[in-house]
Order: structure tokens, then sequence, then C-alpha cells
């Protein structure tokens, strides 16, 4: 049986982590919320066969659906995805030799996405079936 | 107590909340104003708490002041980037205080632990 503070700490972090990269994702359309731009690396710029632009909007469709597939029963596959995707996203802002803060914090945040992913996982064994306990089922329900 | 697999992560989390308030405590400390000397001064304090027996208590703290930024970004209309930052980190904490209470919690006994096995 899951302790209810780790379960109220998995559903806070799949809330935060699936609404918060859909809404940063139909950001990248409206830039709205900043320019989105202006984080991507000159090195990146130059590199891309596409118009900056262009490449924040395809970034914006790969948040979108990273931030629906936690919603959905793949929340631990789509916080591993989340994780490597904050990741790239400071390895990025490192290479533009600004916003080490903002690389610092998606550092910590990829951490929040792989603990999602481990509650995710024992949350599942948790949940397990008892049949599923060699032993167990048996021992409850005698044939 | 806390299941072992989440071991690695109530360390990775405490480490890394620990590390970013201290070095972003410390970048305010630098920069000029009374107000940002303040306010650097506090997230030392809270990032080495993070680090002392008081971890969950830190997180708590932690969480609302996140909770607070992100609210201030939100009102006032700039950087809103950051703001969402913040409340997922703020997430986070929240994560931090509940792992580190489920770790700090005694063991079941045995009385204990077959009397919550026939109820299931």
């Amino acid at each position: 049986m899951l302790d209810p503070r780790l379960n109220s700490s998995w559903w806070v972090l799949r809330l935060a982590y699936g609404v918060v990269p859909i809404v940063a994702g139909l950001d990248k359309f409206t830039n709205l919320m900043t320019r989105w731009t202006d984080y991507l690396s000159p090195l990146a710029v130059r590199v891309l066969p596409v118009s900056a632009s262009a490449f924040m909007h395809l970034v914006g469709v790969v948040e979108i659906c990273a931030g629906v597939l936690v919603l959905t029963r793949f929340t631990r596959l789509a916080a591993w995805i989340v994780g490597a995707w904050l990741l790239l996203i400071a390895v990025n802002l490192l290479t533009t030799g600004h916003f080490f803060d903002v690389a610092a914090r998606d550092v910590v945040l990829a951490l929040g996405a792989y603990v999602l992913a481990q509650l995710t996982l024992v949350r599942e064994a948790a949940g397990a079936p008892a049949a599923a306990q060699p032993g167990l089922a048996t021992a409850r329900h005698p044939a | 107590m806390l299941p072992r697999r989440l071991g690695p992560s109530l360390w990775a989390l405490r480490t890394a909340f620990c590390v970013l308030v201290i070095a972003s405590g410390v970048s305010r400390l630098g920069a000029p104003g009374t107000v940002g000397h303040v306010a650097g001064g506090i997230e030392v304090g809270v990032g080495v708490l993070v680090l002392s027996p008081f971890t969950a208590a830190a997180a708590d703290l932690l969480t609302g002041w996140l909770v607070l930024l992100a609210l201030s970004g939100l009102v006032g209309g700039g950087h809103l980037d950051v703001a969402a930052q913040d409340l997922l980190l703020a997430a986070g904490a929240f994560t931090l205080a509940h792992l580190t209470r489920v770790n700090e919690r005694e063991p079941l006994d045995a009385a204990s632990r077959e009397r919550r096995t026939r109820t299931m």
C-alpha cells in the first residue's frame, strides 16, 4: 500500500509536468510568455535547416505531445522524455553563454521529471494485483 | 518507510535544491541593492537548512517561496516563462518535503504490520 503523501506528490508532479509543458508548447506559437527564440543558441541557429521561429514551432509541438503524454497512462515514459528534453534545453542554454541561471533550474527540473518516473514505478508496483505476487494469491484464496 | 527505489530520488532532490538555492542566494548577494542582499541571505540560509536535519521544513519554506515568486511573476506580467519554471520547481520542493517525511517515519512494528495485512 502506497503512503498517501507519496500519492499526493505523484499527483502534484504529474499535473505540473503535464500542464506546464502544454502551456509552454502552445506559447511557442504566440510568444505571450516570452520571445522564445532569444533562448536559442547562435550555434543552433547556424546549424538549423529552418528559421528559428519555425524550429520553435516544432519544439512547441514536441512539448505539447510530451505534456499530454504525462497526463495519460504513459506517465513514466513521458517523464523520461520530459527529463531528457529539459537536459537538452539546459545544454542549449549553456552554449548561448548567457542564461546560466535558467539552465541550472532546468537541470533541477529534469531531476523532478526523474522523480516523477520513479514515483510512477513505485505507484504501479503498489497497485499491482495480488495475483501477480507468487504465493500470496494461493495463500489467501486457496482453490 | 520510503520504498528503496525512491532513495536516490530523495538524495538527488535534496542535493539539487541545496545547490540551486545557495547559488541563487550567493548570486543575489553579489548584486547591488539591500533588498537583493536580504533575499540572498535568506536563500543561502534556506539552502543550508535543506542539507540539515530540517530538510522537510526547509522544503516547505521553499515551496511557499517559489509559489509566491511564481504568483508575483504572473501578476507582474514579466518573465512568465520563469514563473512557469518556478511552479515546476515548487512541485519538486513539495515532493522533497513529502519524501523526507515518509523517509523519517518509524517503520511499522510487527503487530501493526500484522493488523495492516489483515485489513488489506
